[in-house]
């Protein structure tokens, strides 16, 4: 039998002026799994840059990640180990009314699987391209607070984040 | 209406509760959030009932804001609010905003399963009702092979015919990429690894829908993406899937791992999820 509504809202934010970094804090241990979506615009005049996850605050290089992308109706797929973040959308964002819209993924994210690596499937899709990553934190800690970051330039002005709880039966 | 009776608590005398000032009703998923200020004079309240209309439908506080619950979706409601103390109520106050309560979230979890550290190749979920539109499988997988490629696969309904058929694309970073096409299958391959997943604490993940599974005229259509990353060992894969049954609902999902003869993994974790439309 189900158990009840359990996609829930979290916390939402719609930045309002340019901003490297945005963190969820105090993420409520009852979750099984979370997941971001991330609707990013660049500040006027950006170029296309990449949204990343950090996890905890940690800034280590906790993180690997492997992906496969179509960014020039090519296919093509790579791995980066040793990262200091996992990347969500590797075509990145957009000015006008062009938006990338990022999907993030983390699963057993609460104290009944501290232990275990965290595991990240994150996907994106943009005007220029559409993305999907597999990416790995190293720590076993709950995730208490995750960090979305740039990895040139800021977040613009009207992007829109939204973090969301899953709850397993 | 107010009681206009007072009543004595340690040895003073209290008054009634003075009418709260009423602030911004918010809509909530067949909710309603509704805040107010209390009053500076009379006696104090020890709870708020905020009173819909429609309805007459009471939630109660200790502050502000107090949440109604058990509104009807699409519905318009205005809120007010009254104070309670063991002397009595205050007159309600005026009434708030009017909102509309929204549709409640339709996503619920149907089951959990969490296998042992050894057990058998396959795992199945099984009565499930058909009261959703998809279902959703969110899967945490780890085996202990160490040699040979490692897959996951569906079956519906335990089906062992020849009814299924897959296409999945995979990356496996440096540039190596490929494709897997199933036809005439015993299962879908919801991912065939180029490797195994036998890394300490790192765990596969995926999210499976099964779209329309409770039809009774079409194919059951699947759809999936997911991986696992290693530091150095890899794959992320997406996957499209068809069983071609149309005229049954799916009732029960069988997860099998064909590459297996058992499996000593240590704490997989599968959740199946209702999605309403």
């Amino acid at each position: 039998m189900a158990a009840g509504r359990t996609y829930e809202p979290i916390a939402t934010t719609t930045l309002n002026t340019t901003t490297t970094s945005y963190t969820f804090n105090s993420i409520p241990n009852t979750y099984t799994d979370l997941v971001i979506i991330a609707s990013c615009v660049a500040p006027s005049g950006g170029a296309a840059r990449a949204i990343a996850v950090r996890i905890n605050g940690d800034t280590s290089q906790s993180y690997s990640q492997t992906f496969l992308w179509n960014g020039d109706g090519t296919l093509n797929s790579s791995r980066n180990v040793n990262l200091t973040y996992v990347q969500a959308g590797y075509y990145a964002y957009f000015t006008g009314t062009q938006r990338s819209l990022s999907q993030i993924n983390i699963f057993r994210a609460n104290s009944n699987d501290e232990g275990i690596a965290k595991t990240m499937i994150n996907r994106s899709s943009s005007v220029t391209g559409t993305d999907v990553f597999v990416g790995t934190w190293s720590g076993t800690t709950r995730v208490s607070s995750i960090t979305l970051i740039t990895q040139s330039g800021d977040f613009g002005s009207g992007t829109i984040l939204t973090l969301y709880g899953i709850k397993a039966a | 209406m107010a009681s206009g009776r007072v009543s004595k608590v340690k040895g003073k005398v209290l008054d009634t509760p003075t009418v709260p000032t009423i602030g911004t009703a918010t809509a909530g998923a067949e909710s309603a959030s509704v805040e107010f200020t209390a009053a500076t004079k009379g006696g104090p309240a020890f709870s708020y009932t905020a009173l819909s209309n429609p309805g007459s439908i009471t939630g109660t506080g200790t502050s502000s804001p107090v949440t109604v619950s058990g509104l009807t979706a699409g519905t318009s409601y205005t809120f007010t609010v009254r104070g309670t103390n063991p002397t009595g109520n205050s007159e309600y106050s005026s009434a708030s905003n009017s909102i509309t309560a929204l549709v409640a979230g339709g996503y619920e979890s149907i089951a959990t399963y969490n296998t042992p550290g050894s057990g058998t190749d396959t795992i199945t979920f099984s009565s499930i009702p058909s009261t959703f539109k998809h279902l959703q499988l969110r899967a945490s997988v780890r085996t202990s092979r160490t040699a040979g490629n490692d897959l996951i696969s569906l079956r519906f309904n335990g089906d062992t015919g020849a009814n299924y058929s897959d296409h999945l694309i995979r990356g496996s970073g440096a540039g190596s990429y490929g494709v897997d096409k199933d036809t005439s299958s015993t299962y879908i391959n919801v991912h065939r690894a180029s490797s195994n997943f036998n890394t300490t604490n790192v765990y596969a993940g995926y999210i499976i829908d099964i779209l329309d599974y409770a039809s009774t005229s079409k194919t059951k259509t699947t759809k999936a993406f997911g991986g696992y990353d290693a530091n150095g060992n890899g794959q992320i894969a997406f996957n499209s899937g068809n069983w071609r049954n149309s005229s049954t609902a799916i009732n029960s999902i069988t997860i099998i791992f064909p590459n297996f003869s058992t499996y000593a993994i240590q704490n997989m974790h599968f959740a199946l999820y209702g999605i309403k439309g």
